[in-house]
């Protein structure tokens, strides 16, 4: 079986797997999408991570609407909209809900659960100054507390072999969703981007030993695949704070008119996978270190500017054409950084197009006049 | 051309002549023409209650805070800039080590001179919006005041911003797209937020401790700059100095309890604003504070008022719309008293905890305050003013463009509606930025929550 019907075989199979193991005793432990919480732990743990990360519908933001104030962004209405509208089995089988509070729009995802449901909540502080000793300190004895709550809560304790098991596991699925990523250097990239996005969601969702092997055979497949070059639309970085599962507009509508979505950048919604956990030492301070300091920060930390160089830095190795910066209402930070940001790539001489979405489907008509007039100004570049 | 003006606040000839310079260069360097001065002092004789010498005297403040922000660059050798919420303690403790400094709130300084004095703030808004905080985008005016102060080079750029993140991220963004634009360095301060809703008004010991320690940082970063240290000693001081004027200040604000009442809140904005900012003239602030609460008094003593006896009266949810005190007026001419408005009085109670460690105080008023830090400590925050003061309903002023204050009216409205079952009105717009409500529109909804209100009265009656 090809890679990505094996793929779509086992999301499909996924709900039911799902529900057996917590018909068995299995803990459903969902965390917040932007990527703070180390799923290890809790995998080490036993539990079944879920990581919460759906968005681009425009049903949970209405559904949300009588809970949460409109000018929070539309991932984090839609997070517990979803919640409410118990359309959507990861959302409702939850025995525990762990948030990291990266922002204030994500601090209210939490107010929300912990005000209006009765399910647990875990509030995890992120720090802001990521990249100081103190931050680094507060986060790996945030960590320290995550683990005896949810030991607490699971009844079982954190064994340092599972949980180095379990750090290995998720370092193999990082590193494997990484070399298949640098083969998008090649010219064409053999991987959609629509594709690769895909890959990570349902690194999300399956369980890490389903998706490590789907992964590896893809790998094996790409690597082995010779295509001679030849020429492909716009080659496209796509950037921005989340590309959540599902919200696959922005990205069909590049794809549609013939870019290439080549690399991408996002804080949340998509796995970070140039980074892995070191294993020597304290286990819990390697993830420290991997999760807060070790990532490119997002726009709400400070100062964010590195992130904005590593883009350059990848719009420069993969040989982009444009820049698309896809953002979310409301979300303040991104939207600010955005100025500067767009100044530096226009130093570099790259076009850059900013987009924005609230998840509503009138956008289409308004997205797609975009796009296709940025692919026209770089191909009219190119020739 | 400016006499008038500023003898309507306050000024005498002497000291007019005295400060020529001064005022001619700040009023130049913010195009403050015939125009903008009659427009201005028309305003200022509506708005406020000038034929008090207690209010002219605190308008006075007011300008002299203008005139030494616009002028820092000539009159200083290193200038700082912090943000809100911040402890002012800490940048009062900082002039007092130094005549040298500039330390100031740039942004709230402009809010109430050139936008509630003055009425004229629009080109700050569309400078910033210019400059990365986009119209539409959900951005705070408050920042885009200090934006727009940098993008149209009416301020210096500072030689440090303190940027204070510890519940607000647009704030210390903000001061980062001014780094970045501009080349101000920046200290950040952070805190996290992940004590449970319950736990308020406790806080976790980890994270007063983080905070405690990252004040301090943002102290050595300050000491390297400017060379002077925010010494435990100072900050003491100033916490007293700071004291001294809250409690003038919480006597004034006692005074409201008194049926009818006394005076307008945008004569009250003048005096309150003071305790959320550091000042240079807080000898003068503290005289006209006393003289303002003397002049009060006297009215309440003859049970004279703005307001008929017996008018219903509300808590005030948020701020006051800072650069638009007619606002406030408008809903006093409709026949609603507003005794108080809920940040103002929240944040000017003394700190509910006197540590050794003049910064562990400093951290643990910040990590305990209930709008900032916990919705249901907002909301048991709200029940027991509204208890306390006897009112008749709420009157919830949202700032949507605040992510921190303006995103939790769907849950407080709720529980209120739940526990008090009195009208409550949430009335959404920026208290910074009067051009982003309609002013008729709240007129209409304020007259509808008047009937609402005259109706609970009657029946609890």
């Amino acid at each position: 079986m090809e890679p990505f019907e094996r793929l779509e075989q086992a999301l499909a199979e996924r709900p039911k797997q799902l529900q057996q193991a917590k018909e068995s005793g299995v803990k459903m432990i969902g965390f917040s999408g932007l990527g703070y919480v180390p799923e290890e732990i809790i995998h080490a743990l036993g539990a079944c991570p879920i990581r919460l990360v759906r968005g681009g519908d425009p049903e949970p933001i209405a559904a949300a609407a009588g809970y949460m104030d409109r000018v929070l962004c539309p991932f984090s209405r839609a997070q517990f909209g979803y919640h409410i509208l118990e359309e959507e089995q990861r959302y409702q089988m939850l025995d525990c809900f762990i948030c990291a509070i990266t922002c204030q729009h994500m601090r209210r995802v939490a107010d929300a659960f912990e005000y209006y449901t009765d399910m647990p909540v875990f509030r995890f502080g992120v720090p802001h100054d990521y990249s100081s000793a103190p931050a680094l300190q507060y986060y790996y004895a945030m960590l320290g507390e995550l683990s005896s709550n949810l030991e607490q809560f699971l009844g079982t304790k954190v064994d340092e072999a599972k949980l180095r098991d379990s750090i290995i596991l998720y370092n193999d699925m990082r590193k494997l969703l990484h070399d298949i990523s640098i083969l998008r250097k090649n010219r064409p990239a053999p991987i959609t981007g629509k594709d690769f996005f895909k890959l990570m969601h349902a690194s999300f969702y399956l369980d890490p030993r389903d998706m490590i092997e789907i992964l590896e055979q893809l790998q094996a497949l790409l690597t082995a695949e010779t295509t001679a070059p030849r020429d492909e639309g716009p080659r496209i970085l796509l950037t921005g704070n989340m590309l959540a599962v599902g919200d696959y507009k922005v990205v069909d509508l590049i794809e549609q008119t013939g870019g290439a979505i080549v690399t991408e950048q996002f804080c949340g919604g998509v796995r970070h996978y140039d980074e892995n956990v070191a294993l020597n030492g304290d286990l819990i301070r390697g993830l420290a270190k991997r999760y807060l300091s070790g990532r490119a920060p997002g726009a709400f930390l400070r100062p964010s500017k590195q992130r904005l160089d590593l883009v350059a830095r990848l719009a420069e190795q993969y040989a982009v054409d444009g820049v698309i910066w896809y953002q979310l209402r409301y979300c303040d930070t991104y939207n600010m950084e955005f100025f500067y940001f767009n100044t530096m790539m226009k130093k570099a001489g790259i076009p850059v197009l900013q987009l924005e979405s609230e998840y509503d489907v009138e956008e289409r008509g308004t997205l797609l006049n975009r796009i296709e007039g940025f692919m026209e100004s770089l191909e009219g570049r190119a020739s | 051309m400016y006499s008038r003006l500023l003898e309507l606040c306050g000024f005498t000839p002497d000291e007019i002549k005295q400060e020529k310079y001064r005022i001619e260069k700040t009023f130049s360097t913010l195009k403050m023409g015939e125009k903008e001065i009659i427009a201005a002092e028309k305003r200022i004789e509506s708005l406020y209650s000038v034929e008090l010498l207690s209010v002219r005297k605190m308008l006075k403040i007011w300008i002299k805070e203008l005139l030494a922000l616009v002028m820092a660059r000539e009159e200083k050798e290193k200038i700082v800039y912090a943000i809100m919420p911040s402890p002012s303690e800490s940048y009062l403790a900082a002039m007092m080590a130094s005549d040298k400094l500039y330390v100031g709130y740039p942004d709230y300084v402009f809010q109430v001179t050139l936008g509630a004095l003055f009425g004229n703030m629009t080109p700050l808004f569309e400078a910033a919006e210019r400059s990365g905080m986009p119209a539409g985008g959900g951005h705070c005016g408050l920042n885009k005041t200090r934006l727009g102060a940098h993008a149209l080079g009416i301020i210096p750029t500072g030689d440090l911003g303190m940027a204070w993140g510890i519940v607000c991220d647009e704030g210390p963004k903000t001061d980062e797209l001014i780094h970045e634009v501009f080349g101000m360095p920046v200290s950040y301060i952070s805190r996290c937020q992940d004590d449970p809703l319950d736990r308020y008004p406790d806080v976790s010991e980890r994270s007063v401790e983080f905070l405690v320690g990252e004040i301090k940082r943002a102290y050595a970063q300050f000491s390297d700059v400017t060379g002077v240290q925010i010494t435990n000693e100072l900050v003491m001081q100033a916490i007293q100095t700071i004291f001294g004027y809250m409690q003038g200040f919480g006597k004034l604000q006692e005074l409201m309890r008194n049926d009818p009442l006394p005076v307008s809140q945008a004569d009250m904005i003048l005096f309150v604003m003071v305790t959320q900012l550091c000042i240079r003239d807080y000898a003068g602030a503290t005289e006209a504070v006393q003289m303002f609460y003397d002049d009060v008094k006297k009215r309440v003593d003859r049970e004279e008022g703005i307001l008929p006896k017996g008018a219903p009266r509300v808590l005030w949810g948020n701020h006051f719309p800072l650069t638009d005190p007619g606002i406030v007026k408008m809903v006093e001419e409709i026949g609603i008293a507003v005794p108080f408005s809920e940040i103002w009085y929240v944040t000017t109670e003394p700190p509910t905890e006197i540590c050794e460690d003049p910064v562990e105080t400093i951290a643990r008023r910040f990590a305990t305050v209930g709008l900032l830090t916990s919705v249901t400590g907002r909301i048991k925050d709200v029940i027991r003013l509204f208890n306390d003061w006897q009112l008749d309903g709420i009157l919830w002023f949202n700032h949507i463009p605040c992510k921190v204050i303006g995103t939790d009216s769907l849950m407080v409205k709720k529980a209120l509606k739940k526990e008090l079952g009195v009208p409550i009105t949430v009335i959404e717009g920026d208290i910074y930025d009067a051009r982003m409500y309609n002013r008729q529109q709240i007129r209409t909804r304020v007259e509808s929550f008047a009937e609402m209100l005259a109706t609970h009265v009657r029946k609890s009656a």
